[in-house]
Parts: structure tokens; C-alpha cells; sequence
């Protein structure tokens, strides 16, 4: 992965000019990664509030919170009827 | 900043490197663990592959993501590539800092469920479900990382320019991260 024919800054005379123009500002890319991102952390809690809100921030910091739901945990550890223990 | 010697930099980034794809090749197994828990109808099948997921979240997984991050925070701070200074290693790092942060979070719970696996008769465990959400999102993630590290697109940052507008061009010295 090494990449030793590409220098950090572009380089003397009209490269240089050049690639100090195009380091101006924020880059296109950057844009469009932004949008990307926004739009999966929008896409992402929709799908949480239509799924009932199972999963969020504050269930990972509960000791009890599991990768289902802690209720469901909880219903699960209790004995059912008929067990013998 | 001083950079890192020659010598020293091929060593750190090859620990880079040997972190960040483990982390990547053990999210891969960890999620194939995770769609087996939530599809197989063997109770046997599920149980193991809760505490196996345990096991190498907590013991693989977390130790190579923490040592991606600190190492290529060397890497970058060892560097003229800087830690702020260009774009793609800022959202490098941005990004991998949040999975690690999502991913302890998330390891308490998994430890749960396995805990609650370890015990439960069969139809319980059928209940319990698989993890593909959590390992999906995170290997694209760290897919999307691994292609800024690779492909360096251009940006300096404000930072950047403000930082490089006093000094003279910068050799092609080396590079951070997985460059």
C-alpha cells in the first residue's frame, strides 16, 4: 500500500498553483460523503422510531442491554410455568 | 512536527496495517457467527455461536480495533500527513474512533445474550436471535476507511493550510496511515 510517487502538497511552479487551488476550500468529496452520511444517520432513525425504538443509545449503557432487547432477556431468565426448577 | 525515521515508520505502519485488516477479517467472522445465531434452528448451533461471538469480540476484536486507532494515530502524527491536517485522515480517524466507541458499547450486550445462551433450554434459544446490524454496519465502516487510506483523495483542512503556509513543501517522505 505504499504510495512514494505521490508528494504530500502538489509541487513547485504551476502544479503547485494548481493544487493550491484545488486544496481551497472543502472538496467536492467531502461534500458528497457528508450528504452520504446524513442521509444514512436520517435513514437510520426512521428504521428506529418505525421498529418500535429497540434500539438506541441508551440501551447500549444499560448493564442489562443486550443485542436483543433487555425486556426480552429478562423474559427469557424467568422460569416458565410447568419447569420443574 | 518531527517525522518518524524510515526504519521506524515501515515497522509502525506494518503494525498498522496487520490491526486494522485482523479487525476487518475478524468483523467478517464475527458477522458470519452473528447470521448463523439468528438462522440456524440447531440450539447447539446457536449457543456456541453466542459464545463464540463473546469471545472473539472481546478478546480479538476489541484489542486489534483499539490498536488500529492508537497505531494509526502514530502513523499520522509521525508523518507529515498529519492527524488534522488533510481530509481523508481526519474522516479516517473520525470514523474509526467511532466504531471503536459503538463497538465497546455494544460488546456488554453481546456478553449478555451469551450469558443468557449459556443457560437457556432450546426454545429459548431460539428466541435469542442473531447480530448482523452491528458487524454489517461496522465492516462498511471500516471498508469505507480502508478505501480513504488507500485512494488519499485530495483537501487540506484550514488547519492544514494555516500549519503548512510557514514551511517549505513537503518531501514525498512517507505517508500515513496504511500508505
Amino acid at each position: 500500500m505504499t504510495d512514494s510517487g505521490r508528494s504530500l502538497h502538489a509541487g513547485d511552479g504551476a502544479s503547485r498553483k494548481a493544487g493550491s487551488e484545488e486544496d481551497r476550500g472543502v472538496p467536492r468529496w467531502v461534500k458528497m460523503f457528508g450528504l452520504a452520511v446524513a442521509g444514512l444517520l436520517i435513514s437510520a432513525v426512521v428504521v428506529m422510531l418505525l421498529s418500535g425504538g429497540q434500539h438506541g443509545p441508551g440501551r447500549h449503557l444499560s448493564t442489562l442491554g443486550a443485542a436483543v432487547p433487555s425486556s426480552h432477556i429478562a423474559k427469557l431468565e424467568q422460569p416458565r410455568v410447568g419447569d420443574s426448577t | 512536527m518531527r517525522t518518524m525515521p524510515p526504519s521506524l515508520r515501515k515497522f509502525a505502519l506494518t503494525v498498522h496495517v496487520t490491526c486494522s485488516l485482523g479487525w476487518v477479517g475478524a468483523a467478517f467472522a464475527y458477522l458470519a457467527l452473528g447470521i448463523t445465531a439468528g438462522s440456524s434452528d440447531d440450539p447447539l448451533v446457536i449457543r456456541t455461536s453466542w459464545l463464540a461471538m463473546d469471545l472473539v469480540g472481546w478478546y480479538v476484536i476489541v484489542p486489534l480495533a483499539i490498536a488500529s486507532l492508537l497505531t494509526g494515530i502514530v502513523m499520522s502524527l509521525g508523518t507529515r500527513w498529519g492527524l488534522l491536517r488533510h481530509y481523508w485522515v481526519l474522516i479516517a480517524l473520525v470514523l474509526t474512533f467511532l466504531a471503536v466507541i459503538v463497538l465497546l458499547l455494544h460488546m456488554p450486550a453481546v456478553s449478555a445474550t451469551a450469558d443468557a445462551a449459556r443457560y437457556a433450554d432450546d426454545a429459548r434459544l431460539q428466541a435469542l436471535g442473531g447480530d448482523v446490524v452491528h458487524p454489517g454496519l461496522g465492516i462498511l465502516v471500516l471498508l469505507t476507511v480502508a478505501v480513504l487510506n488507500v485512494y488519499k483523495p485530495r483537501g487540506v483542512t484550514s488547519y492544514g493550510r494555516r500549519s503548512s503556509s510557514g514551511e517549505a513543501p513537503a518531501q514525498p517522505s512517507g505517508s500515513a496511515l496504511t500508505s
